[in-house]
């Protein structure tokens, strides 16, 4: 990947919005090869040229219902090799559950107030890009909220929880540890003692664990 | 001259002959089967109150017409010489005992007979010209005439059938009528089949009979029914107000403020950054964490107003993300993928999360609960928690919103919160 820059395509409807991104992902040396309006030129610009990733818009015209997510999954289907990001204006768990059902490598559902973190936002592209996830905070938030395995989830420390959280959204221990502030000694331990609490099989790809996690979260009894 | 109805008062017109259950058909092919179906309505509770009502209501009847034809014969003439017009009083005064009499013999056959509507006007003038020209007044009035010739035609009738049932024997002794003892029997044994079942009916009858006088008039229920709308319809135009100046107040406190703010910075960061370029980059990240939270407030009042996710997902996928937003732990228990009319899903929606938001906000609760069915007619929702209670339509205003999103799509809304707790609202919205 070093001898080519990351290539994305965009679709908001928002012009300012849609302007803004192509400014910030191009400052950050990605090449932007296209930046439309609406799910179908989405499609059609996909047709084009492939790229390695999509930004796209939950809420777009016609309706400005979910015609963003639904071209998500269209793309993720199509072109299993292209990364996708969802950007959405609300955490929807319902949509991230959706999106997220099947494989978690490469898909990200993000709030759309992220992108002014503007290094954050850049690196969950690159994470993405290369076949990671980047789950919002909020969303996993939401998840444990509503998990029905709440006395599952009392057994963890709060750090654990925290780590939890981190590893849901799609960090990796290094960046678990940077967020968290505590050595990366300490994230494993903390990880494997969160995989034997919540009886799940132990795994080092991130964009699996995500998923194990969130399945978990999800699951009902 | 006004003349208003006191808006919310609930009218009952159901009148509903419970006929007892067991007048299913028998099993024809035992006999004790047939006998326990022929006589047991002889020992049912309700043919004797059935016929105790019968029986009491033509005594009554007799009474109230004396009663009434006294009254109004001393104080019609006497109207002219004015010591008639409290005498007329008095004789209407006796005429609404005497219907609330009725409507509660009524209930021995457990039939509701709603109450008759008042009309109210303002002024002593007004008042008593409403009240003589009050068509229902005047409708119980004509039941006490007439009830009594219906009730004497109706307990004639029932008691020619028992006196039959019980006489036909009698009459083999005494040596009249027929002269074989078989054909007596098989009369009796008829008789006594028909005449506890003529009781019920004839007294379901004569109930209906009251109803039509004494009960609520259809003109009255549907002026009482517009009544009741345009009070919902001004609460509605209340609440949509109140509504708009909170949000507008929310805007100009929160995001306003904190974008002039922003500017602010950004202004200051531009004039220092030639010769300052710490002290800018100070500012323009203040900037940056006030457009952050400006978004985040943003987001909130967006998803508050209406949230897009109910239209292509529904009401579940709508109050999950409500509910898992709450500090209060809140078990939300819906029917999976359950889709109702749009009107329905907003209201259930929006009483939903407002009463997330005061549970929160004032009623110290631990734990909450959220609890949706659906019958195919209305969805039906209850919200409970365990805080302090004393939740009060009186001074609590965003209840008051609330009851009238509800009452606005025809459904109902209460509130169950004693002081000291728990507080459940139930709702009911009906959609066909």
């Amino acid at each position: 990947m070093a001898d080519r820059p990351l290539s994305v395509v965009i679709a908001d409807d928002s012009v300012l919005l849609r302007d803004g991104l192509v400014r910030l992902v191009e400052d950050a040396g990605i090449e932007v090869l296209a930046a439309v309006g609406d799910a179908e030129k989405l499609l059609a610009a996909l047709d084009e040229q492939l790229p390695d990733l999509v930004v796209v818009d939950v809420r777009m015209p016609p309706t400005h219902t979910d015609e963003g997510l639904r071209a998500a999954l269209q793309i993720r289907r199509n072109h299993p090799g292209v990364a996708v990001l969802v950007l959405s204006q609300y955490v929807e768990e319902r949509y991230a559950s959706e999106l997220l059902a099947g494989d978690a490598g490469g898909v990200g559902y993000l709030l759309k107030d992220r992108v002014v973190d503007v290094e954050d936002f850049v690196a969950s592209l690159y994470r993405l890009a290369a076949g990671g996830s980047a789950v919002d905070a909020e969303v996993v938030r939401q998840m444990l909220a509503r998990s029905q395995r709440k006395a599952e989830l009392e057994r963890l420390t709060l750090r654990e929880r925290e780590v939890l959280e981190a590893m849901a959204e799609g960090l990796s221990n290094a960046g678990i540890g940077k967020k968290l502030v505590i050595s990366g000694g300490a994230v494993e331990k903390h990880i494997s003692n969160v995989f034997q609490k919540l009886d799940l099989e132990p795994t080092d790809a991130a964009h699996r664990r995500v998923l194990a996690v969130l399945a978990h979260l999800g699951r009902v009894d | 001259m006004t003349i208003t109805a006191p808006v919310g008062e609930t009218v009952e017109v159901t009148v509903s002959p419970a006929l007892p259950p067991a007048s299913t058909q028998p099993d024809w092919g035992d006999w004790r089967s047939v006998v326990g179906w022929w006589f047991g309505p002889l020992v049912r509770p309700a043919t004797w109150a059935a016929a105790g009502y019968l029986t009491a209501g033509f005594f009554a009847s007799m009474l109230w017409l004396a009663v009434v034809i006294v009254l109004l014969a001393i104080s019609i003439p006497l109207v002219i010489v004015l010591i008639g017009l409290p005498l007329s009083w008095l004789a209407f005064a006796a005429i609404d005992a005497i219907a609330r009499v009725e409507r509660r013999r009524a209930r021995w056959l457990s039939v509701e007979i709603g109450p008759r509507r008042r009309l109210v006007a303002e002024g002593r003038w007004p008042r008593l010209t409403v009240r003589l020209r009050d068509p229902a007044r005047w409708r119980q009035a004509g039941f006490l005439f007439s009830g009594f010739f219906v009730a004497m035609i109706f307990f004639s009738l029932a008691l020619a059938a028992w006196v039959l049932s019980v006489a036909v024997i009698g009459a083999y002794f005494a040596g009249v009528g027929v002269s074989t003892l078989g054909l007596q029997v098989i009369l009796s044994v008829i008789m006594l089949g028909v005449a506890p079942r003529l009781t019920v009916g004839l007294a379901h009858g004569y109930a209906r009979v009251t109803a039509w006088f004494l009960g609520p008039d259809q003109m009255m229920v549907m002026r009482q029914r517009v009544d009741t709308l345009a009070g919902h319809r001004q609460e509605i135009l209340d609440a949509v107000a109140d509504e708009r100046r909170r949000i507008e107040r929310n805007l100009h406190d929160g995001v306003q403020q904190r974008l002039v703010a922003l500017g602010i910075d950004l202004g200051l960061a531009s004039s220092k950054l030639p010769e300052d370029a710490a002290a800018a980059k100070v500012l323009v990240d203040a900037a940056r964490e006030k457009a952050r939270t400006s978004i985040g407030e943003l987001r909130v009042i967006g998803r508050g107003l209406h949230p897009a996710i109910l239209e292509d997902r529904g009401l579940d996928a709508a109050l999950s993300a409500v509910v898992s937003d709450s500090v209060v732990p809140i078990a939300l228990n819906i029917p999976a993928g359950l889709r109702v009319p749009v009107d329905v899903e907003e209201t259930a929606y929006f009483v939903a999360s407002e009463a997330i938001s005061n549970i929160m906000k004032h009623s110290r609760a631990r734990a909450a609960s959220i609890l949706v069915s659906d019958d195919g007619h209305s969805l039906i929702m209850s919200i409970h928690d365990d805080g302090t209670g004393g939740a009060d339509m009186a001074h609590g205003s965003g209840l008051v919103g609330l009851a009238a999103r509800v009452h606005g799509i025809d459904g109902r809304f209460d509130v169950v919160s004693p002081s000291g707790g728990p507080t459940t609202i139930s709702v009911e919205l009906p959609y066909g």
